[in-house]
Order: C-alpha cells, then structure tokens, then sequence
C-alpha cells in the first residue's frame, strides 16, 4: 500500500538521519565539555547563591585571596598584606591584571565591588557576611584598606569574593555577559543548556591551555552517567554517586579518581524537643546508628566516619573529641537510664525524621530506620521536596533530620552553626543549642589573632559540642571526578569549584 | 462568526480564574523565597528588606491587586532567582517545548495515521487486532519508564542517537518519540472509528461506482473526512501533552518550559511560576479555541 | 445491544488480568516471600534470582514484595480516587444539567478553569502544602479528576432532561432532587461506568508519575516510587525498574480492555 510504504520511507529517513548525525564526532582537542547537574542561575559574583554558580565563578573572576586546596588563604589579585591593627587589613594588589576588556583591574574596581555588596538596596547574599567592615580605602591605585569595626579573625576568608569592574558592574545586563579578570572569558549561555568559556590571552595567570569549556547542564542522573560513558562528556566532578564509580570504570576513556573529601553529613536533633532535650537519648541515637555498614552499602566504602564538622584535613579540627561507637546495648542501657522503657508495642518512643527527596538521604534515612527500631525507636520518615523541607528546618518544625555541610573551610563556621545566638534566621543552629561556655569560646575566637590561642579555643568548642553530642556525626564523601583520558590536570577543590580547569590540558601524546 | 466571539470574551474569566487559583496557590505553599534567595548569611533585617522590596510583605490581596495590574501592562514581573525578566526567562525555554510538542505531534500523526488507516481498511483482521493491542499498550506506559528504556536500547546498546540535551536534529528523536507514543495510541484508535464511519458512506459508494481507484476514494475521500474528530482529539490532548512534557524534559535534559516550571516551583520563584502557568495556560486555552474553530469551519454541518 | 458471541476475548483477558492483580494486591502479604522493607544490603541491585524472583533494590529488599504491596497502594488509590471523582463530577454536572441558569453557567466555567489547569502545578502544590502521602495524594488526584464527569454528566442530563417520562414525573409534581435521582441518573450512568473505568487507569499513571516524582506515599511500597528508584539505578539493575512499570502497564492495560467491552456493550453508539 502506498501509504505503508511511505511511511517506512519516512521513519527509515529519521533513524539514517539521527545516525549519521550522532555517530562520533570529531572533537577539537582544546575543548573539554562538563556534566553539570543544575543550571547556575546568576554568573554575577556579588549576586551568586547556589552550587553551580559559585563553582564556576571562579574561571571568570579573580579574587583578592582564594582558597588553596586545602582550605587556606592563599594571594590571588592580593600579593601581600598586612595587619597594622587588629581591625584593619592593607592589602597590595597585583600589578598588570587585565579585565576580558583589556582595561587595567585596579584598587578602586576592588571598593567598587565590595561598596556594592554592603549596599542593602542591593540585597547581595554577601551583604551580612560584610556587615562587619566599617570602611574600604584605596591610598593608591594598587592598595586597598579595610577597617572593620571589631576584630574578627576569619575575614579574609570574606576576601574571596570575585572582583567586578567598575566601568561595566552597573550595566542593567552585566550577568548576561560577565566580564572579570579570570583566566576564562565569556563565550555564550542558553540558559538549562549550556555555558561556554573561552580562555583569555591576556589572563595575568597566562592563558589556559584549554581553548574552551563547555558546560553542559543535564540534570537527569543516567544521561549525565550515559554521556560521560559514550565519551561526550569529559569531565564529571561532585556529580558522581559512588555506585556510578564501577560503571563508569568500564569505559577505557574514563579516569575515575576518588579522593578524601571535607563534606559533613550528620543527623541533627531538635534539643528543645521533650525527648531529644535529655543528652542520654542522643547519645544512644549516636550509639545505635551503624556507620560502617551505611558507609558500605550506600556509598561502597568511598566516605569516612566523621566526628567533627571541621574535616581532618583543617587545621582547626579538634583531634580528641567524644566518638561513639556502634554499640546497640549501651543504647539500650542509656535509654532505659533515660527514663524510657520498652512499652507493650516493642517501642520506647516514635519520632519523625525529615528528609529531601534526594535519594541518597531516604535511603541512609530508611538504614537509620533500621538501626534505631533495633534498640526500640520507632523513626516515621518524611520526606519533602527540598523548599518545604529547608523551611520546616529553619522553622524549628523537626525532631530529627539529615543533612550536609559542603565546603566548609572557615572554623568559623563553628559559632554560625553551634553559637546559641545563631539560631535561624541569623545563623545555622537549627536546633537551638545553647551551651554558655561554648558561647564563650567560640566569641573569644572571633577576636583572637594568636593562632595557638586561637586554636585550643576552638578544639575545646568542639569537645564540648562533641560531648554534648548536638549532631551525630555521620561521615565525610570522598570526592569523586572523571576525567576523559584525553586530559589530565584536573585538581579537585574543597568547595567544589572548577578553578583547575586553567591548569587542565590535552594529555601529552606519548612519543 | 458571532459564535466564536462569544466564546473568545468566555475565555478571559477562564483564563482569569487560572490566574487567581495559582497566585494563591503559589502563595500558601510553605518555604520562603527569600530566605532560599538570600541564603544563609542573610540576617532579619536583609530578609525583610528584600521582602519590601519585592513587595512581599504586603497583604495578599494587594499583592494580587499588583499582579494583575502589571499583567494588564504585560509586565510578568522579574524572577527571583534568575533576577530577570519573567517574560524573557519563559521566552527562552518557549520554544524548545513548542519543538518538542510539534515534534511528538508529527510523530503521533506519522503512527497513528497510517497505523488507523490500514486498521480501518482491514477491519478485524489480525493488522486491525494488533494495531488495537498496540495502542492500548502505547496509551499504558509511563513516559518516564519509556524514555529510559529507549535511551538505554538507542543511545547506550546500539548507539545510534544521542542520550540528552538539545544538540541538533537527532537529539529530538528520543523525546519526541517518548512523548508522542501516548498520543500516538490514542489518535490510532480515534482515526480507524472515523475512518469505518466514512468509509460506509454514501458518497463513497458513489465514487466507487463510478469507478474512482479503492486507493483514491481512501486517500482523497475518506481521509479527509476521518481527520475532522481527529483535529479535535489533538486539541484536547494537547493539555496531556504538556503535562508529559514536563517529566519528558526531564528524563533528557530538554531545556523547555517545563523543566522552568519544576524548578521554579522547588525555588518558590513566584513569578516565574506565575509566568509560567499563565503561559501554559493560554497555550492550552489557544489551542482548544483553535480546534473549536477549525473544527466549525471544516464541517459546515457542525455548529454549537 | 450486546455483540453477536457474548463478551469478547480481549475483555476477558483484561477481566483476568485485573483480577489477577486484584489477588496480588489482597494476598500480598502471603505471597510475597519475604517483607518489602526489609533489607538484605548483601543482595543490593541484585538481578532476579530463585528466593527473589524480581530481583533486589538498592537496599536489597525484595522486588516483588514490593510490587505485590505496591498493588495494594494502587488499588486503594485509584478506588478512592474514582469514587470520589464520581461522586462529585456527577453531582455538579447533573445540578448544572438540571438546573441550568446561573448554576450551570457557574458550574462550567469552574470546569473550564480546572481544565486550564497544569494539573502537575496543583498536585505539586498540594503535596507540598499538605505534605506526601497517600491521604493527600488522593486529594490531589481528585481535585484534578472531578471536572471530566461534571462535563459528561451535565451533557447526559441535557440530553435526558426533555424525555418524557421525565416531563410526566414532573408533570405528577415529582421534587428536583427525585426526578434527577430516580429518572435521569439510572440512565445517564453507562458512559460513566465507561468512564470511571477509563480514569481509574489514569489515575494509576497519575499517581505512577507523582510518586515518581517524590510526591507520593513515603512509607509504602508505590510502583511509582519503585520505578524512581529504578530509573535513577538504570544503568546499573534495570529490573528494579521494569516489573513495576511492567506492572503499571499491565493494569492499565487490562482496565483499558475491560472499558472498551464495556463501551461496546452499553454505549454502542459513542466512539469517543
């Protein structure tokens, strides 16, 4: 029949059609192309929130410092600075940068940027973090001061922000086509498809070795794993679930490197809750929940139990803390000291436990389940997609929950989430911890510019905080790239950015 | 022509009453914009300055009387979260979803209408029994299990399209297929009913008689005829379509404005939320009125 | 008028099949071998084997004890959804049939909204409100589904409403409420019997899709929940994801061929 026929012709055309379209393109060897997993909403560094963005940020904006990989301060537009007093920072800026414009970056484009984020009426997610500076000077072209109006020791953390320039930040449109001083400049965005970065030959740092990177923005889980198999995707990195590891070894054009990683997963309680208020209780949660069979089965090993927010790898992290150990018949023992026997039904007590809808959080929420009806805990998990469930949060409606802190390198985050003033919204403590002398000496180490002061204020907030077991501790992710053998370089960052793309290269053909 | 102007002043309180429910809707999910805009470091004072500014600390019903207000201007508001014109974040997704939507469309037409042709032609036949299976089993399954198992036999085993993202003609395939099937099914069956209808006609009789080619009374003739309910049918599936859309984007990365949707609800961007329905909304309320109209004009026979 | 031949091979086997998974769904707890919540992380992502016929999840509980309580999940929701659709859809629709005036007009332009309607935007919006589970997830699929009967129901009753045996009623002083009730509902059900069983079959993908969407029940095994679990494990165990969309497919199949024998038998003359 005619019809019949054609339409056999037609689908024929389209399969050919899509074949010859799809089969392996030739790809231009300085063009790496990434997986992201969420579309970065605003390219603009004083305005950015949000993973994405902030991780990208960094290839098209200098800061005055930056985070070395191990979470230290290191110069970047500053070279060297100083600290006449212990409220104000001279910082000498770098000679001979270049915006993508080619205009000269100088002091005045560094108040520019930082005048801009104190200005409420810009409503800059940075703005409270600044709220401590009094005043920003530049004496000359290349020397910026800053006068705080108390000590505060981690500020120059704060001075990691990316400078804007001043002759273009005002443009209505800037975070359409960002322009900084990064080592890659703006190439195109079609926004929940792609982003794409040129390198700029005129970066201070040199010009990168790539020509271009290609962000691509998938969000679905298997066609970003697909991809990154069928070798359109070079470089997959804090997208990669640990069971994606054996998968994605089998392609011979992956790399599959796994490394410690800094972000923390703890199980945080409500203290002002009628049950969870009595310590005995939380420390027998702490000592009911199996860590080492969760580490095993959800992340396949790749994660290391955690007993301190600040990772191992920070020089402030407290090495001696309280740890509890799997120990169900001491939870038992701690919970009939409590005061809550087992009751006719096998329980002792029943509590809610709110989760995201991110798969791995119900299912580590479903083992804990398991692990804390073994000594008589009845757990109702709920789980709520991510806005309803990051407002119940900081609204105090919750017993217990899980969640992360990623890329936490400031020990001061330590007062942000544990002071008993940093209750939401002005800070992280959720739970409204309150332990005075842990108030002490987390204030005291916001003033304190000797660093072994400093140091064993901090370690002791932290015992304490351990002893108290506000969290329980869960454990720290590896870190988890793939990267195309047809590269090499790549260095993965604590806060997940993808700084090292300037270093990245095509592999070094072998003779 | 009195009757479709009637029907185009009964479409403002429709679109209107659309408008109202979701405002209100949007507003009383719990979770803060502001707070998930500002972040973390954000003290009392910034969280309240931003919700002056956006307005948001105003009553409901001025916040509404607002809305409207700029709606009148075609003012859509700016997003929270892409800090741009709502009009211009939907404008760029709006027309990979219109691909998309044509794109399963002339898949489901090019399935369905040959498919419920030769079902109609040999009626009862083992062709008509299985077409019939067919479409029953394209109606059952889920877009969200088909469009893996497609990507897994296509892009993963056989490698001949690509897995995801809009790259190209080829990238269109997948979705489009996944997303078309459903109403590829439903329309298979809608052609073969018109079809047997006209096919008995008298008309056709007489073609015959005079001796007018099997293959020409069926093309010229009847087809045209059996497509008539079928325009309708695609008319009022086109509300499925769009919501297929949404998990069909998803499941391969395609930038439309579903995926905006889903995103904007999780980061309670009111008005790109707001922007959205209301987009959605007049493109359903369009298309139907369009049908109704096609449909008056190509059969004389039929007025309301 | 019924077919030549009594009732016809596909809605028998369409009766079967539903039947079948009816069964699944009351006996599962005596079927399934082992408990669905229960976890065996030895045997995660594991393919089917003898003791687990479906294979094992992501945490390794058994696959087909889930899709065996998932039955129940989906019976329970679409029964309730259905009900409650239909009791609504026809009450409105018949009012506004009957009535007319200002109710019907009233009454059709709500149906008109609701039509407009995302419905993705409003179960959404409803689960986040009212937070997932089942209870709400009925809701939700129910404030979208009343709208279809309504409509039918209303162009049932016009059409009825100037019979004559109607008119007599009438004419012997019979109330509003048992002319509707004794006169024209008896007649006016067939296309939605029709109908119901059509929507029940949407409602299983309705609530597939929410579930899969994170929006469903969270302490019971939905097939929706468990194909999420499986698309997201695709790659890796693609059977956590096939049996229950296998399954979803299967009933809605089955509902599907049971509506269309029923169509034919009581409502010969619509093709729609």
């Amino acid at each position: 029949m005619r019809l019949r026929r054609f339409s056999l012709v037609v689908v024929s055309v389209c399969v050919l059609f899509g074949g010859a379209c799809s089969g392996s393109k030739p790809r231009d060897p300085g063009t790496l192309v990434v997986g992201l997993e969420a579309n970065p909403t605003n390219l603009d560094p004083r305005l950015a929130t949000g993973a994405a963005a902030v991780r990208i940020i960094p290839l098209l904006f200098n800061s005055l410092l930056r985070l070395d990989p191990a979470g230290e301060p290191a110069p970047e537009l500053a070279l060297a600075w100083e600290m006449p007093s212990p409220t104000s920072y001279i910082l000498h800026l770098r000679r001979g940068v270049r915006f993508h414009d080619g205009r000269e970056l100088s002091a005045a484009d560094v108040k520019y940027t930082y005048e801009w984020m104190r200005d409420p009426k810009n409503h800059s997610p940075n703005q409270g973090a600044l709220a401590v500076v009094t005043a920003i000077e530049t004496p000359d072209p290349h020397t910026v001061r800053f006068t705080l109006k108390e000590p505060f020791a981690s500020f120059l953390l704060n001075l990691t922000l990316g400078i804007v320039p001043a002759h273009l930040g005002d443009a209505k449109e800037f975070a359409e086509a960002p322009v900084g001083s990064g080592p890659f400049r703006w190439g195109e965005w079609q926004p929940g498809e792609r982003l794409v970065v040129k390198a700029f030959d005129d970066s201070w740092e040199g010009r990168p070795r790539l020509d271009r990177v290609v962000f691509r923005i998938l969000a679905n889980e298997t066609t970003r794993l697909l991809e990154a198999r069928r070798g359109n995707i070079d470089l997959l990195w804090n997208n990669v679930p640990p069971y994606a590891v054996p998968f994605l070894r089998e392609s011979k054009g992956l790399e599959v490197t796994t490394r410690p990683g800094i972000a923390y997963q703890y199980l945080g309680f409500n203290l002002q809750d009628r049950i969870l208020r009595e310590p005995r209780v939380r420390r027998a949660i702490a000592h009911a929940v199996d860590r080492d069979r969760i580490i095993a089965a959800l992340f396949l090993g790749l994660a290391r139990p955690a007993a301190t927010l600040l990772a191992p790898e920070n020089w402030a992290q407290a090495k001696d803390v309280t740890t509890f150990a799997h120990d169900p018949a001491l939870a038992r023992r701690l919970l009939d000291e409590a005061g809550f026997p087992v009751r006719a039904d096998g329980t002792r007590f029943s509590l809610s436990y709110k989760t995201s809808t991110e798969r791995q959080g119900i299912e580590m929420a479903d083992l804990v389940a398991e692990d804390l009806a073994a000594v008589g805990i009845r757990i109702e998990r709920r789980s709520f997609e991510w806005g309803t469930f990051y407002g119940d949060i900081k609204a105090g409606n919750f017993q217990l929950f899980s969640m992360r802190w990623v890329g936490i390198t400031d020990p001061d985050t330590l007062h942000y989430v544990f002071h008993s003033a940093s209750v939401p919204p002005t800070g992280a403590n959720r739970g409204h911890y309150a332990n005075p002398e842990v108030d002490r000496l987390l204030q005291a180490s916001r003033r304190e510019t000797n660093p072994a002061a400093r140091r064993e204020q901090l370690a002791a907030a932290q015992r304490l905080i351990a002893a108290d077991c506000v969290y329980v501790s869960l454990w720290y992710p590896d870190d988890i790239f793939a990267l195309s053998t047809r590269f090499e370089g790549f260095e993965p960052y604590p806060g997940g950015q993808y700084t090292s793309l300037k270093k990245v290269h095509p592999r070094e053909a072998l003779p | 022509m009195t009757g479709i102007g009637r029907r185009l002043l009964l479409l403002i309180p429709t679109v209107l009453g659309v408008l109202t429910l979701v405002f209100f809707l949007v507003h009383l999910i719990p979770g803060d914009p502001v707070e998930v805009m500002l972040g973390e470091t954000a003290s009392s004072a910034d969280l309240n300055q931003l919700r002056a500014d956006l307005g948001l600390n105003r009553p409901l019903g001025e916040q509404y009387v607002r809305f409207l207000g700029g709606l009148v201007h075609g003012d859509l508001g700016r997003s929270f979260f892409y800090r741009k014109p709502v009009l211009a974040v939907i404008g760029a997704a709006l027309p990979a979803t219109a691909l998309l939507a044509a794109a399963a469309l002339v898949v489901a037409l090019l399935i369905a209408l040959p498919v419920g042709v030769i079902a109609a032609v040999r009626r009862d036949k083992l062709t008509d029994r299985l077409a019939l299976v067919g479409s029953l089993v394209g109606v059952s399954m889920p877009n969200f299990w088909l469009g893996p198992m497609l990507i897994i036999l296509f892009s993963f085993r056989l490698g001949w399209l690509p897995v995801s993202g809009r790259d190209g003609a080829a990238s269109l395939v997948l979705p489009a297929v996944t997303l078309g099937v459903a109403l590829s099914a439903i329309l298979v069956r809608m052609t073969r009913a018109s079809m047997l209808d006209v096919l008995g006609e008298d008309y056709l009789r007489t073609a015959r008689a005079k001796g007018v080619g099997e293959r020409t009374v069926i093309a010229r003739h009847a087809l045209r005829n059996a497509l008539l309910p079928v325009v309708t049918i695609v008319g009022l599936q086109f509300g499925a379509l769009l919501s297929g859309a949404v998990i069909t984007e998803n499941v391969f990365a395609w930038p439309g404005v579903g995926t905006l949707l889903i995103q904007a609800i999780t980061a309670r961007d009111y008005p790109l939320v707001q922007g959205c329905v209301l987009v959605i909304s007049l493109c359903y309320v369009a298309v139907n009125f369009l049908t109704d109209a096609l449909y008056t004009l190509i059969d004389p026979r039929v007025r309301s | 008028m019924a077919r030549a031949g009594g009732i016809p091979v596909t809605a028998k086997i369409g009766a079967l099949i539903l039947g079948a998974i009816v069964l699944l769904a009351l006996f599962a707890p005596a079927i399934s071998a082992y408990k669905p919540l229960q976890t065996d992380l030895a045997g995660a992502l594991r393919g089917p084997t003898g003791g687990h016929p479906f294979g094992q999840d992501r945490l390794g509980r058994d696959v087909f004890a889930q899709v065996a309580y998932g039955a129940r999940a989906s019976m329970l929701i679409s029964v309730s959804v259905v009900s409650l659709t239909v009791l609504v859809g026809v009450a409105v629709g018949a009012a506004a049939g009957y009535l007319g005036g200002a109710i019907d007009v009233a009454a059709m332009r709500v149906v008109d909204i609701f039509l407009a309607f995302p419905g993705i935007l409003l179960a959404i919006a409803l689960a986040g409100v009212l937070g997932p589970n089942l209870m709400n997830l009925v809701i939700a699929l129910s404030v979208m589904g009343w709208v279809g009967y309504a409509r039918l129901m209303r162009a049932q009753v016009l059409g009825l409403r100037e019979r004559e045996y109607v008119a007599a009623a009438r004419a012997v002083g019979a109330s509003s409420w048992r002319v509707v009730t004794r006169h024209i509902l008896p007649n006016a059900l067939s296309p939605v019997i029709v109908q119901a069983t059509f929507s029940a079959a949407g409602v299983i993908i309705a609530e597939s899709s929410l579930s899969f969407l994170g929006l469903g029940p969270q302490d019971v095994p939905t097939w929706g929940g468990l194909l999420a679990q499986g698309a997201a494990y695709l790659l890796y165990a693609p059977h956590i994801a096939f049996f229950p969309g296998f399954f979803i497919m299967l009933t809605v199949l089955a509902l599907n061929l049971v509506g269309d024998a029923l169509r034919d038998a009581l409502d010969p003359k619509s093709h729609h």
